[in-house]
């Protein structure tokens, strides 16, 4: 066992510890610390405290149950595929072995059998009529003797069960590689205007460091604010109301949704062709906005130069946003119940903002929280020119509502 | 993962990775998958908030990880499981919503998989005398964050005894320290890039 293995069991153990609170103040202030660090061990120790420790072990004794078994299946499949192979090898004309069930064939070849006595010519699909000129007698016992050898050697009923296991379990990835398109933002209404195109715009050090000295100079905390209203709070509320919390939600959004995206689309597109700031279109909520990837595609390669492709968040714009409308803490002093933040930052070579500069915003608690958002959140593709990375600025508007 | 063929323990994770990328034996992604089962299941606990949808995802995941590892690049396993499992939370919270689905999608947003490791701060180092410059910055930081931060860092007290001893929530606790030592990175850069 690796020190990481071994570090990666006893991790479990000492997660448990400390959920089911078994750990001195020193050991938690340990454990802590790893969480500040370690973003999955702090994600996941604030799911696993929703379970007991019964409960955990439990869920994973039938995750592991079913990981395991997914993995016999597909060790199967492999073995019998081989067996089959080599039956195949050894028999000249199995054709059927590693399509038809057993039982279907056994069926098929008794029936051949009886067929050919009568008429040799009537039996194309035999696969071995061309080859092998044998009588019809002849040609219908050696059909039970292969029968009896398949049987034998590769259990062709099981081999096939194995087969359509495989199929199953083919389509049920496809269905769940899908990807909904539905878009949930509630508090953050959210706008690429602030997708700034000019290439040419590289922001000078100084005037990123000023901002960033602002922020920690007059830095404030955001107060503890309300908890945005979204879908994604919503999901917090019991499993049993929850279905019906989303289905209403995506049957309000399903309307509008379409209407605002295209007119959002088209608004970038034409703010990137012709490399002007278009003044935001104030006020307009993107609440609930379809944005389907293709369209962020389509974005993208509009840029005119040759393969110019400017920084996207990773998970994909919506996703993007869902983060930043959840993780929103809305300043809990401020005095206004909406508030708009530009910022500019330029995206790494390892995906990650920086230089972040605030350009607009109504005050400090704002220009914090929404530069918090950004740097604790998921990584962005950067920018590329021709598949070379490119340092090319982009700004994000995020319009804070409560 | 106790299967009865040989264990792949003493492999790394990046070994691993690249085993299975080669043999595509799903015995060793299951022993790869086997060291982050438990912290896949409380990141999706935290992101469904369900536990049915969460034992159900965990599986997914696993669908997930045969055919997207082999499309690539990992570099820390660790982090882009990490990613990957938020993701297929994020879209399965919204496949909830809505059922036209679309493929490209996924793609999009898989393509962006791009690893950090977990984040080292300055505080973070095992021997952290206060240098200078964390001093400076450290005097900078607002009260309650200034606090915090001793507490947790310095005096080693839990995010618990901080909240009790400072009569706050502990979530409050948390997001003093995250955004105080946020604050903190950006001074020292700041002065660090002064001077040097």
């Amino acid at each position: 066992m690796t020190r990481q293995d071994k570090y990666n069991r006893g991790r479990l153990f000492r997660l448990l510890d400390y959920l089911r609170d078994r750990l001195s103040g020193r050991d938690r202030n340990a454990m802590e610390r790893q969480f500040q660090r370690d973003p999955f061990e702090a994600d996941a120790v604030e799911g696993l405290s929703m379970l007991g420790e019964e409960e955990i072990a439990e869920d994973l004794a039938r995750i592991r149950e079913r990981i395991q078994n997914r993995i016999r299946r597909k060790r199967r499949i492999a073995f019998y595929s081989a067996a089959a192979a080599i039956a195949s090898l050894l028999i000249v004309g199995t054709i059927f072995i590693n399509i038809e069930p057993g039982a279907d064939q056994r069926a098929r070849s008794d029936k051949m059998a009886r067929k050919a006595a009568e008429s040799p010519a009537r039996e194309p699909a035999s696969g071995q009529s061309a080859e092998s000129p044998v009588t019809p007698a002849g040609k219908a016992e050696q059909q039970e003797t292969e029968e009896s050898h398949q049987t034998a050697t590769a259990q062709p009923g099981e081999e096939a069960a194995g087969v359509t296991a495989e199929e199953e379990t083919t389509g049920m990835r496809e269905e769940r590689g899908d990807e909904p398109a539905g878009q949930p933002s509630g508090a953050i209404e959210f706008d690429e205007e602030t997708y700034d195109l000019s290439t040419t715009q590289q922001p000078g050090v100084t005037g990123v460091r000023d901002a960033a000295g602002d922020l920690e100079t007059t830095g404030e905390e955001p107060g503890p604010g309300r908890e945005p209203e979204t879908t994604t709070r919503k999901k917090a509320s019991p499993p049993q109301e929850s279905l019906t919390t989303r289905e209403e939600t995506a049957r309000d959004e399903e309307i509008p949704a379409g209407e605002v995206v295209e007119k959002y689309y088209s608004q970038t597109h034409s703010a990137s062709r012709t490399s002007a700031r278009a003044t935001p279109p104030a006020g307009k909520r993107i609440e609930g906005t379809v944005v389907s990837a293709e369209d962020v595609a389509t974005v993208e390669s509009e840029k005119g130069e040759s393969d110019y492709r400017y920084p996207t968040p990773g998970l994909g714009m919506p996703d993007y946003r869902e983060y930043l409308a959840e993780e929103m803490e809305f300043p809990g002093d401020a005095r206004t119940d909406r508030a708009v933040v530009v910022l500019k930052f330029i995206v790494d070579r390892q995906g990650r903002p920086v230089q972040i500069e605030v350009v607009r915003s109504p005050g400090e608690p704002f220009s914090q929280e929404a530069i918090r958002l950004v740097e604790e959140g998921p990584d962005w593709i950067p920018a590329s020119r021709d598949g070379e990375y490119s340092e090319t600025p982009v700004r994000l508007r995020m319009v804070f509502t409560r | 993962m106790r299967i009865g063929w040989k264990t792949y323990d003493d492999w790394s994770d990046e070994a691993l990775v690249n085993r299975f990328v080669e043999t595509r034996d799903l015995k060793v992604l299951g022993s790869l998958y086997e060291r982050y089962m438990h912290l896949v299941l409380g990141v999706c606990m935290k992101y469904l908030q369900n536990r049915e949808d969460a034992r159900d995802a965990v599986p997914h995941i696993f669908e997930k990880l045969i055919t997207e590892i082999p499309r690539h690049e990992i570099g820390t396993f660790r982090s882009w499981l990490y990613v990957l499992t938020k993701n297929h939370c994020l879209m399965e919270i919204r496949s909830e919503k809505s059922r036209h689905l679309k493929k490209e999608a996924w793609e999009i947003s898989e393509r962006s998989f791009m690893e950090s490791g977990p984040e080292l701060h300055p505080l973070d180092e095992e021997n952290h005398e206060m240098s200078r410059v964390l001093q400076k910055c450290m005097e900078q930081l607002k009260r309650e964050q200034k606090q915090c931060i001793r507490l947790f860092y310095y005096e080693d007290r839990s995010y618990r005894e901080i909240a009790s001893s400072l009569d706050m929530e502990e979530k409050k606790v948390k997001s003093y320290i995250q955004n105080g030592k946020r604050n903190l990175k950006i001074c020292m850069e700041k002065n660090y890039d002064k001077t040097g």
